[in-house]
């Protein structure tokens, strides 16, 4: 427990500096919503005078994408790439952490085992990303309260909140294989950004042209935003996916962490 | 001397790292040109699509160039490309210039008989001389796979001029890194730091592709200096732009300067 | 009763050599020292007890516990202070040591006080603030604070003041009549000849050498130093016991080892102008097992 709120405390500032950027990013997108949406009221009056055969062209249900819960998918790729940079520093910085201020030996010689260690780090990071989460997703839903977005679907705007979470804790996980590998990794914050923005690049590429397969090398692609708003459901195989790429990486991390020679500074 | 071959050793893997991850995404986007949209632009979807306002066909993800035209398929691109520039080129920035205090090494070099602005001007060399190299890669990936995809030699001046406007933000992104770097108190965070501003201008360019009312805010994200679509409508560079530009890198080159010469170092 | 039983330790750092074949126990309320050169395979002893590596070959127990199975409980009763001292940024010294504290379940508040009244340390200073010296007083207070049984203290004068030394000594050895076995890993031989009830020599990773302090020094060892009118054209570096031989000039030294009513008889054949037998340092007796084994 101990330890678990010295994490807490370490990582106490840049949460919540991180957690307010994210909001100050929802609340600037959320304010272009009524432009938004009278235009799309507009375009959904004009559709109707259009013949059927050309909009199966297009072959989405423009009425929920133009809703509320499209534009806030929308806007949610965005939230998502800095969820994902969070995740993955964390992931990342609480086990290396120790040994780049080389405080190891000071934690390691006291009577816990390195088993206590990993996991009160680990839900350290799952308390620091899902206050983040939490922090957020009640404030993009007081702005829509405030500037009345009329009736949407609860169920569909928290399962893109929630894909959101999912992503977040996959590059976390990914962040402690990171960790296990290079246990003395420096400079945390700009690799995770690196990896992430390229992670990011590479969904939109993939969406680009079109590549399915380039999807599964990226957590951002694992949640589709279409599907979900079509479904009101996950794409199983990704969820799947989801949960496997975490599990596996958390054991690998705690087996690698339990074996690991830590060496003098 | 020594110390620019040492920054140009350090970077290389980065530098290696970006450009491989360029080359393919250029040159593996590319291949999917032809195969999929040219052709499919028919004029009564056209007519929709600009029927439609611009807010609501950013946020259904539908694209404002003409993907049947080499030039407009190789803009969405450079639209991942400039993000990349922009993450390597502050970060090499704010960590060329922090790293001596984050590795110790401050130390030992200040005891060398070298001034600080030595130090910054053979950094800065090396940093730029990095961001050249990056472009350079950019460039000749971008005319061989464009030619390579079936563009013509008017499509090499297009691409030669987007690089040369990519090759001047990105010098300001790694002039920001500098400049944080070397302001800021806490070595520790200046990459945190300079990579929480290119995020916020990141975020700006996408609010300005959203809404035309707020395009005074240009001038505050360098993502938004050279657009893609005055290239492809050959109208070269807007003039007003590169001023700024050449301005911002300026006052950037001497805040890193003046700053780092007063600087407290730590260790 | 033995604290500490270590038997046959090996550790390779991949191909690298780190300790081969240790083996050494500690008898309760004993102070044992560990000397050696630097990369000899201090660290690596201390730090496979403590199980912050792990050994490639052989055991060791603590109070009778397996140092890997149980390396838990054996935490409760062992306090470390390591020769580089870092902790976590932004903690007040107070924070540090309560976080350091809320490992134990016992209450280390009294403990606490007592002992940064002794070193005289600031309890609210941040400690990325605070001087190398400082920051080692931290770690004394932090590895003491739960009143261990068993204390590890690896170079652990580094950074101090002398007066500090003297005050960080008096600590350990009022700990150690307390009941508190130490280890006491150092380079330094002053300080373990001042404080060790025993020692244990190693050198590239093999102990050479576990003796009392004063049967090492005794040991039948004297250091003889004479000088001469005329050079010196006598063997006696061939002479049986003799080692550490050193010539300059019209001066000669060397340790001897045997009977001293041999050696005096082979001096008397010299013609002396000035001789000096006495009982050789500690440091003197170290080079000499490193010579010797070289």
């Amino acid at each position: 427990m101990n330890i678990y709120k010295n994490e807490l405390r370490l990582y106490r500032k840049s949460t919540i500096i991180w957690t307010l950027s994210i909001l100050a990013a929802a609340v600037l997108f959320m304010s272009l919503y009524p432009s938004f949406s009278v235009g799309a009221k507009e375009l959904l009056d004009m559709l109707n005078s259009f013949p059927k055969e050309l909009l199966k062209g297009l072959s989405i249900n423009l009425e929920s994408f133009t809703s509320f819960n499209g534009f806030f998918g929308f806007v949610f790729m965005y939230i998502s790439l800095a969820l994902g940079i969070q995740g993955m520093y964390l992931g990342i910085s609480v086990f290396t952490r120790e040994n780049t201020d080389k405080t190891c030996d000071f934690l390691h010689t006291k009577p816990v085992t390195r088993i206590e260690i990993m996991t009160a780090k680990l839900l350290a990071v799952l308390s620091l990303t899902a206050a983040t989460n939490v922090c957020y997703v009640l404030g993009v839903l007081g702005i829509a309260k405030l500037i009345g977005v009329g009736d949407f679907d609860l169920k569909v705007f928290l399962l893109i909140a929630l894909s959101g979470f999912i992503i977040q804790i996959i590059f976390a996980a990914l962040g402690v294989v990171v960790s296990a590998v290079k246990p003395r990794l420096r400079g945390v914050a700009g690799i995770s950004i690196s990896f992430i923005t390229a992670m990011f690049i590479l969904g939109l590429l993939s969406e680009f042209i079109d590549e399915k397969f380039l999807a599964y090398f990226t957590p951002f692609k694992y949640f589709n935003n279409f599907y979900i708003l079509e479904n009101a459901a996950f794409e199983p195989k990704f969820l799947v996916l989801s949960i496997a790429v975490i599990v596996a990486s958390v054991v690998f991390g705690y087996i690698v962490f339990k074996k690991r020679d830590i060496h003098a500074v | 001397m020594n110390i620019y071959i040492k920054e140009m050793k350090g970077q290389i893997k980065t530098l290696i790292f970006w450009t491989i991850g360029i080359f393919a995404m250029i040159f593996g986007g590319m291949s999917k040109y032809g195969a999929m949209y040219s052709g499919s632009g028919g004029d009564s979807i056209n007519q929709l699509m600009e029927s439609i306002p611009k807010t609501i066909r950013i946020v259904l993800g539908f694209i404002d160039l003409d993907l049947s035209t080499v030039e407009g398929f190789y803009g969405v691109l450079f639209g991942y490309v400039i993000l990349m520039a922009a993450v390597h080129g502050a970060m090499l920035g704010a960590n060329i210039i922090s790293k001596e205090e984050n590795l110790k090494t401050v130390e030992f070099l200040m005891a060398k008989p070298v001034s600080r602005a030595d130090i910054i001007r053979a950094k800065i060399l090396a940093g730029v001389t990095g961001i050249f190299i990056f472009n350079l890669v950019t460039l000749g990936t971008s005319i061989f796979s464009v030619n390579f995809y079936g563009g013509d030699s008017s499509a090499d001046r297009f691409v030669m001029n987007v690089t040369l406007g990519l090759f001047i933000s990105q010098a300001i992104f790694f002039f920001i890194g500098t400049a944080v770097a070397s302001n800021i108190k806490r070595p520790k965070i200046s990459t945190a730091a300079t990579m929480g501003i290119v995020m916020f201008m990141y975020l700006i360019s996408i609010v300005l592709e959203l809404s035309d009312k707020l395009n005074f805010l240009r001038f505050i994200t360098p993502f938004k200096y050279f657009v893609i679509i005055r290239f492809i409508e050959n109208k070269g560079f807007d003039l007003s732009f590169l001023m700024v530009s050449f301005l911002i890198i300026a006052i950037l080159k001497i805040v890193t300067f003046k700053a780092y010469e007063k600087r407290d170092l730590y260790i | 009763m033995n604290v500490v039983e270590v038997s046959k330790l090996t550790k390779y750092y991949g191909k690298h050599r780190g300790i081969i074949d240790v083996s050494f126990n500690i008898e309760k309320g004993e102070i044992f020292g560990f000397i050696g050169p630097n990369g000899a395979g201090k660290s690596t002893t201390i730090r496979t007890l403590l199980s912050l590596i792990y050994p490639t070959e052989g055991s060791a127990k603590i109070f009778g516990l397996d140092i890997i199975k149980d390396s838990k409980e054996i935490a409760k009763n062992v306090g470390y202070l390591p020769s580089e001292i870092f902790y976590y940024d932004n903690m007040k010294v107070k924070e540090l040591l309560e976080y350091s504290a809320s490992f134990y379940k016992k209450d280390c508040n009294k403990r606490m006080k007592e002992l940064t009244e002794i070193m005289e340390l600031d309890m609210n200073k941040k400690i990325e603030d605070l001087s190398l010296g400082n920051k080692k007083k931290v770690g004394i207070v932090q590895g003491l604070l739960h009143e261990p049984k068993l204390i590890i203290l690896d170079e652990p004068t580094t950074g101090l003041d002398p007066l500090m030394q003297q005050k960080f000594f008096s600590l350990i050895e009022e700990e150690n009549k307390k009941g508190a076995t130490v280890l006491f890993s150092s380079h330094i031989l002053n300080e373990v000849q001042k404080i060790c009830h025993r020692v244990a020599i190693i050198r590239e990773g093999k102990i050479i050498k576990i003796d009392n302090i004063a049967a090492l020094k005794g040991d039948s060892y004297k250091k003889i130093r004479i000088e001469t009118k005329d050079s010196l054209n006598s063997r006696l570096h061939d002479l049986q016991g003799v080692s550490n031989y050193l010539e300059d000039n019209s001066t000669v030294s060397f340790l001897y080892k045997g009977d001293i009513n041999f050696v005096l008889k082979k001096l008397s054949e010299i013609t002396l102008t000035n001789l000096l037998i006495e009982e050789p340092s500690l440091e003197e007796i170290f080079m000499h097992y490193y010579e010797r084994e070289a």
